[in-house]
């Protein structure tokens, strides 16, 4: 394992547990974007100016919130003003946990996942498919093992059942290459972690209109 | 037409009869001599005497009167002038095998239709041109120049294609397969497969119907005798050539996305009829349904020696719509009475390696008498054991297959010892194949025709409709057609159709100036949307020319001014008319599209989806020919992957469903009463919990050449 990474699993603030922010963190290391973003632990409180423009997103970041939404532990169309009392609601809510702050990011209307396993027996393996309720309506995803090379990862995008999407649709312009990239990066990330690699989520990944931007991103790490 | 001439002829004249035996008109002669046929041959040769034994008739006008059958093995120019002749002798069916027709180019294709108007008009049962002739196995009739004559069976088999009835006939003696009645439908100037259904659902010598079809030649006829006869017996049809280039022309969303393809696949699924997509398949799907009954349910047990092959067997189930059968107490525990200790009572019940008939029989039967069982694969690998004693399980499945009521498989894995067993099995009716796939297939098959038969026939409502109304609309735009050319109903004027139809069309009004537009705006309410009102502009947004939100006097009077511009800008050469206004439906529902297109052979093909990525990438659609009844409309929209989505995810409120079945079932009445209605859109529709509006259509109207 390299330096850098060494030093990102003995910076966690949970022992083996990355929450949002530190994935996120992790994902920037490997060149994927990430909205900017800073974390509030309990202790503090929201003072210093933040370095980014508005509209914010406050949320819940916790190695153990998967489903932050569906807890109400995500509030998005913040300004500086409405910003301090959404953290403060959240406080509330989730007196332990801490929170992140984030830019909000326009993006086009179709969400990817992006992600990686960890079999017993095979290994790791990164995944592609549509995203949110795509994914559901169409079991539309795609896995190869890990590492996974670029063109390994555009024939990946071409075996997804929204492959047409990428060929212009109600002129929308997704970045297909873009798109392998990072999937090619994550191959890469869940190599190096080896063994303490166990799972990771991209959920949604989405396109700007420049770049592919994880909008949230979950990892487990193995449990030794 | 009198079919019951064709297929029980009493008297049957071979004209072109020859002595040649490199002749068709030999070989025809000879296989109906050879499957001893009891009424009269008459073989007709100018010059021979005597064929085969059997005198001949010099002259067609020396046959007999009111013939039941005559075969034409003859030269193509001859046919027409012969059949003239065998007309006026008030022949009552007539085989031309002869080739060189439709197939042919131009002039064989209008030879055939000369031939086809002759025996209309003289109401003559004719089969072919180009075919091979037919068998009726009950009548000992065989007027094929096919090789070999098949056994007797209660399988029916009909195909357009002669060299595939030839192979089949070669294979089905080689492996004893037997048939009730064998047609090669040929270039079906008369005779098609609509008629084949007809007197097959009726046939009583007929259990099951194959068919090989490359077109349908008449969609509605087909679909009435489908339906009528398919609850009676299974019909298994190979459809070939399934294309969509004819699609490609269409301009609307519906008729690019529906093939022609998706109309038969819907014919087949509301007529009944299942479709096999390959030759093997079709046989294998034959024996089970000739010889098994059909399952009550769908759950399979399977007794094995073997693990491997039972798990397989299980993972076919599970891809299926069969699933293994939950066994109950009862049954594990009396297993447990006669099985090794190490046996797996659970299914697939795996009765170990060391098997012998005994305890297949037992453990056959037992699994048998379970309720939650309805069908039994006996699968069985020949293991050292189990060589010598495969005679008598073969014995005993047959014994028990007749004292039950639930289907029976067997699966012998292999090949060169277990063939004994397999064709004594065989010969029993037992479905026998060599893995386990075919079972799942033929099972899963038979399951889903069971359904079909328990479902109630479909009843069509009556939709009421302002009629005079909408076809003062349609008329107005008719009287822009001329044959073979295609007008659009301007937006305006099909929501009025819409309406007509009490179908949920947005409130719309033209006005030709801006201050008529506001004045419509303020009487709607705020927001509205504009649209550019022209008769020659049909993609409305590609121009510029829709606006939406609108919520006051000046914004609309605004978007009138850079609507019209904007239209003129990019088309000069178009009218237009001024912007429609156009009640705006509130933001959050959810957009379906609905639409028809008219299908050559089966009319109104609907389709239904849900709006956006879902039609247009996923693909996410269903399709059905109207006319539809309610629960048809429900099928549909069920059918759609992302259904789900209507009926509310994550806690969201669902829309309402009736309202989709509404504009379904209105939309199809509306494609039945203007057959020149030729595509329709309904695109999008927004639906919501109370309600649905029609926020655009497009509609287009088409004269045929024959008009």
């Amino acid at each position: 394992m390299n330096e850098e990474l060494f030093n990102w699993l003995s910076e966690l603030y949970y022992e083996n547990r990355p929450d949002e922010f530190e994935t996120k963190k992790l994902l920037a290391m490997y060149n994927i974007s990430c909205p900017r973003g800073t974390r509030v632990s309990p202790q503090d409180s929201l003072q210093e100016q933040l370095t980014f423009p508005s509209p914010y997103v406050a949320k819940v970041s916790h190695p153990e919130m998967a489903h932050k939404t569906e807890q109400h532990g995500v509030i998005t169309g913040l300004d500086q003003g409405s910003l301090v009392e959404a953290t403060d609601s959240l406080r509330t809510s989730f007196p332990d946990s801490m929170l992140l702050i984030e830019e909000q990011i326009d993006f086009q209307a179709m969400e990817f996942i992006v992600g990686a396993i960890h079999d017993s027996t095979l290994g790791p393996a990164v995944m592609v498919g549509a995203g949110g309720i795509y994914s559901e309506l169409y079991d539309d995803v795609v896995f190869r093992l890990a590492p996974c090379g670029f063109q390994e990862a555009v024939r990946m995008i071409s075996e997804l059942k929204a492959a047409p999407i990428f060929s212009g649709f109600r002129g929308m312009r997704l970045d297909k290459g873009g798109l392998a990239e990072t999937i090619t990066a994550i191959g890469k990330l869940v190599v190096d972690l080896g063994d303490y690699f166990s799972q990771l989520d991209i959920n949604p990944l989405v396109f700007t209109g420049e770049n592919w931007v994880a909008l949230d991103a979950t990892l487990y790490l193995a449990d030794n | 037409m009198d079919m019951k001439a064709f297929f029980h002829p009493s008297r049957i004249a071979v004209i072109g009869a020859s002595a040649n035996p490199d002749k068709i008109g030999y070989s025809v002669l000879s296989n109906l001599i050879e499957a001893g046929y009891e009424g009269a041959i008459l073989p007709v040769n100018p010059k021979e005497t005597q064929i085969l034994g059997r005198p001949v008739v010099n002259e067609v006008a020396d046959l007999p009167r009111g013939l039941d059958m005559a075969v034409l093995t003859i030269p193509r120019d001859p046919v027409l002038p012969t059949l003239r002749q065998l007309a006026e002798l008030g022949t009552k069916s007539v085989v031309i095998i002869t080739a060189g027709f439709k197939e042919m180019g131009r002039e064989g294709f209008y030879l055939e239709q000369e031939i086809r108007e002759v025996a209309e008009k003289n109401d003559i049962a004719l089969l072919g041109p180009n075919c091979l002739g037919l068998i009726n196995s009950g009548a000992k009739v065989n007027v094929t120049f096919a090789s070999g004559t098949p056994l007797p069976g209660n399988v029916a088999f009909f195909s357009q294609s002669g060299a595939l009835c030839q192979a089949i006939l070669d294979w089905a003696v080689g492996e004893n397969m037997g048939f009730s009645k064998f047609v090669s439908l040929g270039n079906k100037a008369v005779i098609n497969e609509a008629h084949m259904l007809d007197y097959l659902g009726r046939d009583p010598d007929t259990n099951v119907v194959l068919g090989y079809i490359e077109n349908v030649s008449q969609g509605s006829e087909f679909l009435n005798k489908a339906r009528a006869m398919s609850r009676k017996k299974p019909v298994l049809m190979i459809k070939s050539g399934t294309s969509t280039s004819g699609a490609k022309a269409a301009s609307s969303h519906t008729g690019a996305i529906a093939g022609s393809d998706q109309a038969y696949e819907a014919a087949f699924q509301q007529g009944g009829i299942i479709r096999v997509r390959d030759i093997a398949s079709l046989f294998t799907l034959a024996q089970a349904f000739s010889c098994q009954p059909l399952p009550q349910g769908p759950n399979l047990a399977v007794v094995t020696n073997s693990g491997g092959p039972g798990i397989m067997t299980a993972d076919a189930c599970e891809r299926s719509k069969l699933h293994m059968a939950r066994l109950s107490q009862e049954t594990m525990e009396k297993m447990q009475g006669f099985l090794p200790s190490f046996a797996s009572l659970h299914n697939p019940v795996d009765i170990i390696g060391d098997a012998d008939a005994k305890r297949y029989k037992l453990a056959s039967e037992t699994v048998l008498e379970d309720q939650n069982v309805h069908a039994l694969l006996i699968l069985l690998t020949p293991t050292a054991t189990m060589v010598s004693e495969m005679n008598e399980v073969a014995d005993n499945i047959i014994q028990l297959a007749g004292q039950t009521d639930k289907p029976i498989f067997v699966c012998l894995m292999g090949k060169h010892s277990i063939a004994p067993a397999q064709e004594k099995l065989v010969q029993a009716g037992i479905p026998c194949y060599n893995f386990p796939e075919p079972v799942i297939q033929s099972l899963e098959a038979m399951y889903s025709y069971q359904q079909w038969r328990n479902r109630p026939e479909e009843s069509i409502e009556e939709v009421p409709a302002d009629r005079d109304r909408a076809e003062e609309i349609v008329n107005g735009f008719r009287s822009h057609l001329s044959p073979g050319r295609s007008v659009e109903i301007v937006e305006y004027q099909a929501q009025e159709l819409l309406g007509a139809y009490d179908l949920p069309a947005a409130a719309t009004s033209v006005a030709t100036t801006s201050k008529e537009a506001v004045q419509a705006a303020e009487q709607m309410g705020y927001p509205v949307v504009l649209k550019v009102a022209s008769p020659d502009i049909s993609h409305k947004s590609d121009v510029g020319g829709v606006r939406m939100s609108l919520q006051s006097p000046e914004e609309v009077r605004q978007a009138f001014l850079e609507i019209t511009s904007a239209a003129k800008y990019h088309e000069p050469r178009a009218f237009i008319h001024g912007c429609l206004v156009q009640e705006m439906a509130p933001a959050g529902m959810r957009e379906i599209i609905v639409g028809f297109h008219r299908d050559e052979q089966f009319g109104p093909l609907l389709m239904f989806g849900l709006g956006g990525i879902h039609v247009e990438v996923f693909k996410d659609i269903s399709f059905k020919l109207a006319p539809i009844s309610r629960s048809q409309a429900t099928d549909m929209i069920r059918g759609i992957q992302s259904y789900m989505l209507l009926k509310g995810v994550r806690g969201e409120t669902g829309v309402k469903i009736k309202a989709i079945e509404d504009i379904l079932i209105r939309v199809s009445q509306l494609a039945i009463d203007f057959p020149d209605i030729v595509e329709a859109d309904l695109n999008p529709v927004l639906v919501d919990e109370s309600r649905a509006i029609v926020a655009d259509v497009r509609m287009t109207l088409y004269m045929s050449h024959s008009q």
